[in-house]
């Protein structure tokens, strides 16, 4: 009955004839000025050439197809039921990754004011990433321990506009909440807050004292403010979702966030809210529908990987996906997000047990907003941090490193290790749109980790490393057939790397003891890499006596660009600041104490901005500003510490 | 390769005189107006000429638009703020509709959310199976079976009270 009605009624719905009759001339013209006196002979090429791919893929490629034949319920009692079968599992998780940053290709920082000025130094272009520190070429929004501030800036001079707490903390008789931001984004004309939300209990406990216990779970909260007039800013949305803040990205104006939701207690059929994630957008609540809960087969833990889209512009939610498991890091480009989840597996032989952490893979389209799951794989091995992975041309390609222990299981119950125990190696991976793996390389550098890894394109760099540190260079034109064109061998090894205009890659990192292989001071390299087969060490430059610097391990405290001509970081408490030279190798521009001399062990982050030619380097006591000619000191601004009062 | 895969000035011709009517009346149902019924299928057909793919089914063709249709769809609704709730109004207030009689049952489905306004649309009018409307989406089949399922008991309920049925 409804479906002829509907179909009666649709009938008549039909477009303008005199639009449609416009739109084919239009169309016409269109084709004609788009047209080339070769079109038909490339057309033809172009289908020969895609039948060709299509034998070639279909020989080496087995289809796999992700969950869409399981009988599942997907409904929140078939969520439910899962849940209930692997509540035993509990709430473990695997250690997290270190952070190392890869920036994003060097395509220059976006110059739309009159003056160039830097960007966070971001994986993917077009893909922002939140960072403590922010500007929009005029005005500075910076996070401190205690504050988060919004500075303008003219020429060097500082003038703190707004000043917010960074943490705040509240009581009732029920209940204690502590609220703490994370991370910032500025946008267009809107400043993106993250906050992280918890709840927790004083337990007065005789001769302890006060102890502070976290209950339950947090949730993750993004304020979106209207900047527009900066010293006058208005709040135009808030979004809540349940979950520890794990990773954010922006593109355009669409706000991505995830975060971590583990399960505890009792789950009640009767009561999706005890077992599903919920979001709060501008104060309405909404429980995650059972078909937007992506469950993957190998689900380990309880708990979700909470993902949603925000619009930043208009302050409305756009979709959520929540995956069954806990998430790590994440892999995004502007089209797809792709979200790994370390699981713990073992297998058996016999008696004989090798246990090691393997790595889910889900991938999600992001259709400017509209999160849809695409697909899953697993790999062996982990990932170090998102620099790991990369898409190109359609391809997901993932560096993993494995470390597996191998034990046998006596007749008395008691383990003993098998063989050499311990083994690790590297792999590649190279997975197509449907996360099929149609290429890898196996068992790289054994005995040894990824220590970094960066893609460029066609080509990929890992760094694995124990005593010395080869810098491998791999072919991945052919997704089916990914070979290792070159190895170079030096001391050392960096932490990360980075594609420095079109022949060379920097890497910065640590020197290293060739007996001992402990590592030293701080390194940079400077790798040619005009031949892929034969990658060299064009520069190399050790800075004594520093051991530690937070772009080891952040890719956002590294201020770097090719265009400026700039490679600039902290270290201990110091901003190095300098430049390449082809002759030369690297020359320090300058050596930024910000501390005159002193030395403060909870100096905290570190990060440096460039404003037309103006260097701002922020850290938690103070912000500096320079001028980029002779890098003599401009201004000076305290960063205060919390106000005892409160 | 044949004839028939070469891009001429007849392709699109024929693109017009067969998907036309489709690729509007899937606009018109996601958007809920005739301007922007008329501004997608104008959009779609100018990426249809500019990117002249090739096709090896009909299927396939048919399904290359109903996609294209939903991703500028997709790309209007946000570039325009748009809500669902106003697409109600829409309804009211476009004199296309206004000369339509009997539109209960397109009314009925213009209170439902996107998803299931598109799935009921590809369900009951292209005639599609689970299987292509869940490729056609990105969409697994049990969520465009979820989503059919909320949409006929979402109907059935606004077409009781409207004692329409």
């Amino acid at each position: 009955m409804f479906d002829k009605k509907y179909k009666e009624q649709m009938k008549k719905i039909s477009p303008d004839e005199s639009k449609v009759r416009a739109m084919k001339v239009e169309l016409n013209d269109i084709y004609a000025q788009n047209s080339k006196p070769s079109a038909k002979f490339t057309f033809k090429k172009a289908s020969a050439l895609a039948c060709f791919c299509l034998a070639f893929v279909l020989v080496f490629t087995m289809i796999k197809v992700a969950n869409s034949d399981k009988p599942f319920d997907h409904t929140y009692a078939g969520i439910y039921q899962l849940l209930r079968e692997k509540t035993n599992l509990g709430n473990y998780y695997f250690p997290g990754t270190a952070e190392i940053d890869l920036s994003s290709s060097d395509s220059g920082t976006t110059a739309q004011k009159l003056e160039d000025y830097s960007d966070t130094n971001l994986q993917v272009a077009g893909v922002q990433e939140a960072d403590i520190i922010k500007t929009d070429g005029k005005y500075i929004y910076a996070l401190s321990n205690y504050y988060l501030y919004i500075i303008e800036t003219d020429n060097g001079q500082m003038t703190v506009l707004s000043k917010f707490d960074r943490a705040t903390n509240s009581e009732t008789e029920e209940d204690a909440m502590s609220v703490y931001t994370q991370d910032i984004f500025v946008v267009n004309n809107r400043l993106i807050v993250l906050k992280s939300s918890y709840h927790y209990t004083k337990n007065i406990d005789g001769e302890i004292g006060i102890c502070l216990y976290w209950w339950g779970n947090g949730s993750t909260v993004a304020e979106i403010y209207d900047i527009t007039d900066k010293a006058d800013i208005g709040l135009v949305g808030v979004f809540e979702q349940d979950g520890y803040y794990s990773n954010s990205r922006m593109i355009g104006n669409v706000l991505y966030l995830v975060s971590n939701y583990n399960i505890y207690g009792q789950i009640d059929q009767n009561n999706p809210e005890t077992f599903v994630p919920k979001i709060i957008c501008n104060g309405e609540t909404q429980l995650v529908e059972p078909e937007d809960i992506c469950v993957n087969e190998n689900l380990d833990s309880a708990s979700y990987v909470v993902i949603s889209a925000y619009d930043t512009v208009n302050g409305e939610f756009l979709s959520n996906k929540s995956l069954l498991g806990y998430g790590g890091e994440i892999y995004m480009n502007t089209d797809n997000l792709y979200v790994i989840s370390s699981i713990h597996e073992i297998e058996k032989e016999g008696n004989v047990y090798t246990s090691c952490n393997n790595s889910l893979i889900t991938k999600f389209s992001l259709n400017n907003g509209y999160i849809e799951e695409k697909a899953s794989a697993k790999v062996e091995g982990t990932v170090l941090n998102q620099f790991s992975m990369d898409e190109y041309n359609g391809y997901f390609r993932i560096v993993t490193t494995i470390n597996s222990w191998t034990y046998t299981v006596n007749d008395d119950g008691s383990s003993t290790s098998t063989g050499s125990g311990s083994e690790t190696y590297n792999n590649l991976y190279i997975l197509n749109e449907n996360l099929t793996v149609v290429g890898q390389l196996q068992n790289l550098a054994q005995g040894e980790r990824v220590y970094s890894a960066r893609f460029d394109g066609n080509t990929g760099y890992i760094v694995t490393f124990r005593q010395v540190d080869p810098l491998f260079s791999i072919d991945l034109s052919n997704p089916a057939n990914p070979i290792i064109m070159g190895e170079l061998k030096i001391p050392g090894f960096s932490n990360y790397l980075h594609n420095y205009g079109d022949n060379l890659l920097f890497g910065l990192g640590r020197d290293a003891d060739e007996q001992t292989g402990g590592a030293g001071y701080i390194k940079l390299s400077m790798f040619n890499t005009s031949d892929k087969t034969n990658v060299t060490e064009e520069h190399s430059l050790i800075i004594d006596g520093m051991y530690y610097s937070e772009a080891s391990y952040n890719h956002k405290a590294i201020l770097i660009n090719y265009e400026r001509n700039i490679i600039a970081f902290p270290a201990d408490n110091v901003y190095l600041v300098y430049s390449y030279d082809a002759e030369q190798g690297f020359v320090q521009l300058a050596a930024l104490d910000l501390t005159n001399g002193g030395y403060d062990w909870y100096w905290g982050s570190m990060r440096g901005l460039y404003i037309g030619n103006v260097l701002y380097v922020f850290s938690n006591n103070v912000m500096i500003s320079y001028d980029m000619q002779n890098f003599k000191e401009i201004y000076s601004m305290q960063i205060e510490e919390a106000d005892p009062s409160k | 390769m044949n004839e028939t895969n070469l891009f001429d000035y007849n392709s699109i011709d024929d693109a017009v005189k067969e998907y036309s009517g489709t690729v509007y009346r899937l606009a018109y149902i996601y958007t809920g107006n005739v301007a922007d019924a008329e501004d997608i299928m104008q959009e779609v057909f100018v990426r249809f000429v500019k990117r002249k793919p090739l096709f090896d089914s009909n299927v396939h063709q048919k399904a290359w638009f109903l996609r294209a249709t939903i991703n500028c769809c997709k790309t209007l609704l946000m570039s325009k703020w748009k809500k669902s709730t106003m697409l109600v109004d829409s309804f009211d207030e476009e004199g296309q509709v206004e000369q339509v009689a009997d539109n209960y049952i397109l009314d009925a489905v213009a209170k439902l959310n996107e998803n299931q306004r598109l799935v009921v649309h590809m369900f009951y009018y292209e005639d599609m199976s689970i299987k292509s409307i869940a490729k056609t989406l990105g969409m697994l089949e049990s969520t465009v079976k979820s989503h059919l399922n909320r949409a006929k008991q979402n109907l059935k309920n606004i077409l009781e009270e409207d004692d329409n049925v």
